[in-house]
């Protein structure tokens, strides 16, 4: 049976771990904008009872 | 044949990828952030956009750079990175506008749709209620859970 890289077939090769990142601001308008989007689309879900996680 | 992606650095808890998207004109960065939500220990959501000089994420930038589907197998990587570090949670994914949530869409209908065995894809409707992805139908959002290993 096929694992999941197989049938995604996507090249993993080129994906490394470290430590060295450049800074990133996760407090930044554009992701408070979005993360605010994603609550509204929450609150939906709530009212419909569909929330599972 | 595999598809080819960029090379990406990842943060050793998979939560922040970042690679270059490269043509012969411009460099430009990119993340992919897996964010955690506030109240919702399993839920995180993906974040995806240019990394600015100064460490922001713009998730408006229209790049057009002619290599959006090697960005996009890019991206789909990060998805499993992530997933091979964190296997119990569950990612929520919305477009920065209502043509990214399109794009979004057509994404898992061609890459993501085959790998059902191990994934579940929820798509999160104008109600609120979620249901199983359908490629032709329209959503707020998506949700994707690795399965449970067997």
């Amino acid at each position: 049976m096929k694992n999941k890289e197989q049938i995604l077939s996507i090249d993993r090769t080129k994906y490394i771990v470290t430590t060295d990142m450049p800074f990133v601001n996760l407090d930044s308008p554009y992701v408070k904008e979005q993360v605010e989007k994603m609550n509204q689309i929450l609150k939906k879900m709530k009212s419909a009872s569909s929330l599972e996680v | 044949m595999n598809k080819p992606t960029y090379v990406v650095k990842s943060t050793p808890d998979a939560l922040q990828h970042i690679f270059e998207s490269i043509n012969d004109e411009k460099i430009i960065k990119k993340i992919v952030a897996f964010v955690p939500v506030e109240e919702k220990p399993n839920l995180l959501q993906l974040v995806f956009g240019d990394l600015t000089s100064d460490g922001q994420i713009d998730v408006y930038s229209v790049s057009n750079n002619n290599d959006m589907r090697l960005v996009l197998t890019t991206v789909i990587g990060t998805l499993l990175t992530f997933f091979d570090k964190n296997p119990s949670k569950t990612v929520i994914f919305i477009g920065s506008t209502t043509a990214r949530t399109r794009l979004y869409r057509a994404v898992i209908s061609k890459y993501l749709k085959q790998s059902e065995l191990f994934y579940d894809i929820k798509g999160i409707l104008e109600n609120g209620k979620s249901e199983h992805f359908e490629s032709n139908h329209v959503y707020l959002g998506y949700l994707i859970k690795q399965k449970d290993e067997k």
